[in-house]
């Protein structure tokens, strides 16, 4: 529908452009001073308009003429022409793009304001090409170079300026795993700014209505990661997300947002060593935990565990909450689909340990060693709290007795 | 004339050297994981595999252990030397009494040090600690070891009991060796700043007659060490049975020879 608009749009500004007998061809007056690569009036403003240039661009191709943008030159007789002219309306033709534009972060911040991004400051002015032509500023490959004109300041520059545009955002993209599919392997599918954030309408993330939202996160990302999106929403996490439960995590709280790596490099927050702690930002969360009923200390008796203890000191093979738990599709241990299901955890915990029986795995898994929950343990524990704190106040004591002893006797043999 | 008498046989010397080279590897590889949230301990372990090399080289010590324990208990029950020393060990109501009166000794309630036999009470406690400790982390390491196996013979409470165990058993083995075994060999005055019964073997007759009295009197009794002569400082004087020699065979047959029950 909007494609046969802007369609139609053309067509008629054509139509137009054919239909006025009264005009001459009015890019052929316009270039008698802007075809000059010498006409450089007004300052800071570069006045030549490269007519081959001009008529390689989308509108240039479609036959679009000067007055159809600057309107304001309609039926000027007298030339030179008032200095300043009013900026050319996009919406003329694009409403529809314009409208969203002007609801969107980058719309007018208030009455009579100009807007926070314009059309031409990410499209261009005269030359503007297709999306699909590389060299076009809105290809895909050059959209975050094309984003970071403005998302590129750092925090303090932000402060200064007072620019509100998310400091460094870009950067954080370009060395992400979607930054380097796109920049490092051409691989132009991937994830661009417009795909989560949207083009012209884009919204604050904390709108409901962006697509980066809370509420729309998981479906931006599922729009690329289907099959995950199908198991996330069948998980618990999904399930409850989906009923509108504001705590649960969504692919972000997880994987990051600009800076999200794959999970295979060290530095990303669900490589294997860094998920436990990654899962403790709610589950080790008292608040949380206190809200849903959720059993306390998963973070605490993990890490004092084998797996826990090799998962801190960098070993990846080791058991760490995924392994066990699942990622995408976790499920409550009541579900008897669920990997850590009672019935089903000989199966989980024998991907790594052939030998786990139902004997075995009858027994609690995350224990504190406290009385009640593993007493074996506790009293261990207990016992060498005492013992060798005891043991060794002996020995030093021992040793202070008989050094103490030495050195009187050789007093007394001296006196002697 | 000065003679010396051979207190730890070369076998018994080299225990000693396989039980420390393997209590090292196991302690510099095991212990770190008593403060996994460490960050000098997270150095160590830098790059991916270094965990999992941590544990070969632990498993490598632990088979040393092992290997030592069992040849220990062979040459214990096998050898006349360590069936002998083995009865020396043993610990009697003397020993505890033997603490008390060493005690009161250097607090000045004593006048006389007690007297002590081929191993003192802290020798005797020393060792049994380490037989103790040994079988205590051979045990609960094998269960983590053969995790599958001791998951099929043992309910979980078992296995998280065992991995409590050998932490803090291994973390009691560091501190006593540290504390107990270093003052006892390195800082106290009598041997510092090492002694050097562990590379050579021998004591001073001296020594023997200072710290062992009792087992000096043995000794003499048997005839190995011809007692006390004045010689013409008035001092007295000890002679060493010659041909004596470093390894537990040679005194072995000698002693055959001389048929002593």
């Amino acid at each position: 529908m909007r494609r046969h608009g802007r369609l139609l749009a053309i067509l008629s500004v054509i139509l137009l452009t054919l239909s006025s007998p009264a005009r001459p061809e009015d890019g052929d007056v316009c270039l008698e001073c802007h075809g000059d690569p010498g006409f450089w009036e007004g300052g800071d403003r570069d006045l030549y308009v490269d007519k081959d240039r001009f008529g390689l661009s989308v509108h240039g191709r479609a036959g679009v003429s000067c007055t159809a943008c600057h309107q304001d030159l309609e039926g000027t007789e007298d030339f030179p022409h008032a200095e300043r002219l009013k900026e050319a309306d996009c919406s003329i033709c694009h409403e529809d793009e314009v409208a969203a534009l002007e609801e969107s972060v980058h719309g007018r911040k208030g009455e009579g304001e100009a807007r926070v991004a314009r059309c031409r400051d990410c499209h261009g002015e005269h030359y503007i090409l297709p999306q699909d032509n590389p060299l076009s500023m809105v290809y895909r490959a050059n959209l975050p170079l094309n984003c970071s004109k403005c998302h590129s300041h750092s925090q303090e520059e932000s402060e200064q300026t007072g620019e509100s545009a998310p400091s460094g955002a870009v950067k954080s993209y370009l060395g992400s795993v979607h930054g380097k599919a796109l920049m490092e392997k051409g691989l132009i599918i991937s994830a661009v700014c417009v795909d989560c954030h949207g083009s012209h309408a884009i919204r604050p993330s904390s709108s409901s209505e962006s697509l980066v939202s809370r509420e729309n996160g998981p479906g931006t990302c599922g729009k690329c990661h289907t099959g995950i999106l199908v198991n996330y929403n069948e998980s618990i996490h999904g399930v409850a997300h989906r009923r509108g439960n504001p705590d649960v995590p969504v692919c972000t709280d997880c994987h990051g947002e600009h800076t999200i790596l794959p999970h295979n490099v060290e530095a990303s927050s669900v490589f294997p060593t860094n998920i436990p702690v990654t899962c403790s930002h709610c589950h080790d969360n008292v608040v949380l935990n206190e809200r849903y009923g959720l059993p306390s200390k998963r973070y605490e008796t993990f890490l004092g565990t084998y797996h826990g203890i090799a998962s801190q000191l960098g070993d990846v093979t080791a058991a760490n909450c995924a392994s066990c738990h699942g990622v995408h599709d976790i499920l409550p241990s009541s579900d008897p689909n669920s990997s850590v299901n009672l019935k089903k955890l000989p199966e989980t915990c024998g991907k790594c340990h052939p030998g786990a029986s139902q004997h075995f795995v009858s027994s609690k898994i995350h224990v504190e060693e406290v009385e009640r929950e593993s007493l074996g343990a506790y009293l261990a524990k207990k016992f060498y709290s005492i013992f060798i704190p005891s043991l060794i106040g002996l020995f030093v004591l021992f040793i202070s007795i008989e050094l103490y002893g030495s050195m009187r006797r050789r007093k007394k043999e001296r006196r002697r | 004339m000065k003679g010396t008498i051979l207190r730890l046989t070369l076998a018994q010397r080299i225990q000693h050297v396989i039980l420390f080279t393997s209590f090292f590897i196991l302690m510099v590889t095991g212990l770190p994981l008593f403060f996994p949230e460490n960050p000098v301990v997270k150095r160590i372990f830098f790059f991916s595999a270094s965990f999992q090399i941590r544990g070969i080289i632990h498993r490598f010590g632990a088979v040393l252990l092992i290997g030592l324990c069992v040849y220990h208990v062979a040459y214990c029950l096998f050898t006349r030397r360590g069936h002998e020393d083995l009865k020396a060990m043993l610990l009697r109501k003397k020993d505890l009494k033997d603490g008390i009166e060493l005690f009161l000794y250097n607090i000045g309630m004593r006048a006389d040090k007690p007297r002590f036999g081929k191993f003192n009470f802290k020798e005797k406690f020393e060792y049994w600690a380490v037989v103790w400790g040994s079988v205590i982390m051979i045990i609960t390491g094998l269960m983590q070891w053969y995790a599958e196996a001791a998951m099929i013979i043992f309910p979980k409470w078992i296995l998280d009991m065992a991995r409590i165990i050998h932490g803090y058993e291994a973390l009691l083995a560091f501190l006593s060796i540290v504390i107990w075994h270093f003052y006892n060999v390195h800082l106290n005055p009598s041997v510092f700043p090492m002694s050097k019964v562990w590379i050579t073997g021998k004591i001073s007759l001296k020594e023997l007659e200072e710290n062992h009295p009792i087992w000096y009197e043995e000794l003499v009794a048997r005839g190995e060490i011809i007692p006390a002569e004045r010689d013409e400082a008035g001092g007295p004087v000890h002679e060493a049975p010659p041909g004596e020699g470093g390894f537990g065979r040679d005194r072995e047959g000698k002693r055959d020879d001389r048929k002593t029950p």
